[in-house]
């Protein structure tokens, strides 16, 4: 049995973290997960910016999930300068952020977990031995990219949006080779759900909680401004959500944490499709079947990512098969004092920013909340009621279990940096 | 380099690590991987070295001490080595914090203390000699793959020259960002990225860096002269580098 268990640098996700646990006579007596990423300290490099300047800064915040940083950042400058956007962009803004979450979806499923589950120490060697999953995986990731660079103007930190609404709406047939490839990539999308349902992931459950925002009648990717908890029972308002979900730092940490009423709670694909299961499609929840049954997995969030990939694509087919995008100037904006909250459903799980405006258009105070923040106390606490049930196993076989459930939550460590002072042991 | 495949390193430093992802989104990623012996690659593989590599790129900008040391013994471990991105070239988002007061920073990111080693965030040619500098937030797909194919040959690809402006379709024209009295940063930035922002109806907001020989003065004075005010314009200019003291 193990004394000590140090995973120095955990690999295969996004940013820099750290797993020291100590076990004395089978009792484990520490399981500290250190974040030790640089801190760039976006919240105060926000202040006092103009609003149009705000979303391409708030855009680097993270270079996997860019698309949704960028979404939740013109929501809020819109809400606080009191800009409504048209129809065309809202459904334009959905197309972006399906693109955004596919992309980050299938890289994390393809190329972080997958070669952990297939018995490869990475992608490269695992696309040796699995030619055709890993050609089912590039289709998939063209698409993603494709959506986003269509809309967005590139693949990462898309620059047509702005507040009010786009800089420019691609042409018809821009769409029509969109839609095209989207329609094609379709099948792709239901063999990955399929093969991440049947993985053999550990045996693990352990009761927490969820949290999603609320999904539109019938429409799993447009959130309302409202929160729903375990089960899909609306129960917050977006605008309530300092009060609700308390961030903290923790010592030796860059990365902040959050608590929901004192306890750690989860979000991402598998609280969405926890909480938002009715407005699946009908297709979406037949591939939900296998998941379901285990709804006390963290590690469920894999196939759930897997099924969010299909759904969403589907969504893309709709809504480019049923509309006709036509070119729209955005919303003229006139500048004022005021505070607004955007929320939206990033790959991870919610993202909230919060910016006070003066009346030039300045932002004077900002606030940003991102998933892999609410999700660390929910990891940690998973790691140590996973931990037990594992001592009795060579350590090399408990780190891999162990880093097994990390990328299982998808974790986002430069996300989550802000920064305290770092101690090293 | 005979018939040992070279080694190869991709290092991150402070950053989104935003071009780490640009290169997974290479559609012949693995492809062109399979010829090189990959040491380091933390966001793709478990076991990392830090081996001495033959071509290292090096992402995001140095701001503690400790990063200046470690990025210094990377360099000397390596033979090639490629400052990847905005933020390890000049700095990038992060070295927008140079311009606010430390005690201000800390008051708006929740009374937290600086590190003790903090420095001020910089590109990594502050440190370290750079051989080839690929510019962008994020780099461009197509430089990066061109760069390794070169390299594969025994060869150092030579940088862009010209500004964004060179590869502007508006260059001249009435629709010039600059005529409709945007500010364009496209005179001031180094070109290679096939100006992707202006063809798509954006201003250059200037993610590769300015260019060492461009008039930031005339620039500065021209967007004034708008009637736009020194803090909107200079909050654009440093944006992606501090220009101030240019």
């Amino acid at each position: 049995m193990p004394k000590k268990i140090n995973l120095n640098q955990i690999t295969k996700i996004e940013g820099h973290a750290k797993l020291h646990i100590k076990i004395d006579k089978g009792e484990i007596k520490k399981v500290n997960l250190k974040i030790y990423e640089g801190s760039r300290y976006f919240e105060g490099i926000l202040k006092d910016k103009k609003f149009n300047d705000v979303n391409h800064i708030a855009s680097r915040i993270c270079g996997i999930c860019s698309p949704v940083h960028g979404l939740t950042s013109v929501k809020a400058t819109e809400k606080a300068l009191g800009v409504q956007v048209s129809e065309q962009t809202e459904l334009l803004r959905e197309i972006l952020n399906i693109g955004g979450t596919i992309q980050s979806h299938v890289l994390h499923l393809y190329f972080l977990t997958l070669p952990d589950y297939t018995g490869f120490p990475n992608a490269v060697q695992m696309a040796q031995k699995h030619p055709e999953k890993v050609k089912s995986a590039l289709k998939i990731k063209q698409i993603g990219n494709d959506l986003v660079r269509v809309i967005g103007g590139r693949d990462i930190h898309p620059f047509t949006l702005t507040p009010g609404g786009f800089v420019r709406i691609p042409k018809p047939e821009q769409f029509k080779a969109l839609l095209k490839s989207a329609k094609a990539c379709l099948p792709e999308t239901e063999k990955a759900a399929h093969l991440f349902c049947g993985l053999d992931y550990p045996d693990f459950k352990r009761e927490t909680k969820h949290y999603a925002l609320k999904a539109k009648k019938g429409c799993f990717f447009c959130p309302e401004d409202k929160i729903t908890c375990t089960g899909g029972k609306q129960c917050i308002a977006v605008t309530d959500y300092e009060d609700y979900f308390k961030e903290f730092f923790k010592q030796g940490s860059t990365a902040e944490f959050a608590k929901a009423n004192e306890s750690s709670y989860m979000v991402g694909a598998w609280s969405r499709i926890l909480n938002n299961y009715d407005q699946l499609s009908k297709e979406g929840k037949k591939l939900t079947s296998c998941i379901l049954p285990r709804k006390f997995s963290p590690f469920m969030n894999n196939p759930a990512q897997a099924v969010e990939m299909w759904e969403g694509l589907k969504r893309v087919v709709d809504v480019l098969e049923s509309t006709d995008f036509k070119p729209e100037k955005p919303v003229e904006i006139k500048t004022k004092a005021g505070t607004g909250i955007g929320a939206n459903e990033a790959p991870r799980g919610i993202v909230f920013h919060k910016y006070k405006y003066d009346n030039k258009g300045y932002t004077k105070l900002v606030n940003i909340t991102t998933p892999t923040t609410q999700n660390l106390q929910n990891l940690e606490d998973d790691i140590k009621h996973f931990l037990p049930t594992l001592l009795d196993k060579p350590k090399e076989e408990i780190q891999l279990e162990i880093e097994k459930l990390i990328r299982a939550y998808d974790p986002c460590i430069s996300c989550a940096a802000h920064f305290l002072e770092i101690v090293w042991e | 380099m005979g018939d040992k495949k070279p080694v190869l390193g991709i290092v991150s430093f402070t950053c989104d690590q935003g071009c780490q992802f640009t290169i997974l989104f290479i559609e012949k990623l693995m492809d062109i991987l399979k010829k090189f012996d990959v040491q380091y690659f933390h966001l793709l593989k478990e076991k990392n070295r830090k081996a001495k590599f033959d071509l290292c790129f090096v992402e995001g900008a140095i701001t503690t001490k400790k990063e200046a040391e470690k990025l210094k013994e990377i360099r000397k471990k390596s033979k090639v080595l490629v400052a990847l991105g905005a933020c390890a070239c000049h700095g990038g988002v992060p070295a927008m914090r140079n311009f606010i007061e430390n005690k201000e920073l800390e008051k708006y990111v929740y009374n937290q203390k600086l590190p003790k080693d903090a420095l001020s965030a910089a590109g990594i040619g502050e440190y370290v000699k750079v051989d080839y500098y690929m510019y962008g937030c994020p780099i461009i797909k197509e430089e990066f793959m061109n760069f390794l194919n070169q390299f594969l040959k025994g060869k150092i690809m030579k940088e862009f020259e010209g500004p964004v402006c060179a590869e502007c379709p508006r260059q001249g024209k009435q629709d010039c960002f600059l005529r409709q009295k945007k500010i364009c940063l496209g005179p001031l930035t180094h070109g290679g990225c096939s100006a992707v922002c202006t063809k798509a109806n954006f201003e250059c907001m200037g993610c590769r860096g300015p260019r060492p020989k461009a008039d930031y003065k005339a620039e500065i004075e021209l967007f004034k002269s708008w009637g736009l005010s020194e803090k909107e314009v200079m909050q654009r200019l440093n944006m992606f580098k501090n220009i101030e003291n240019t």
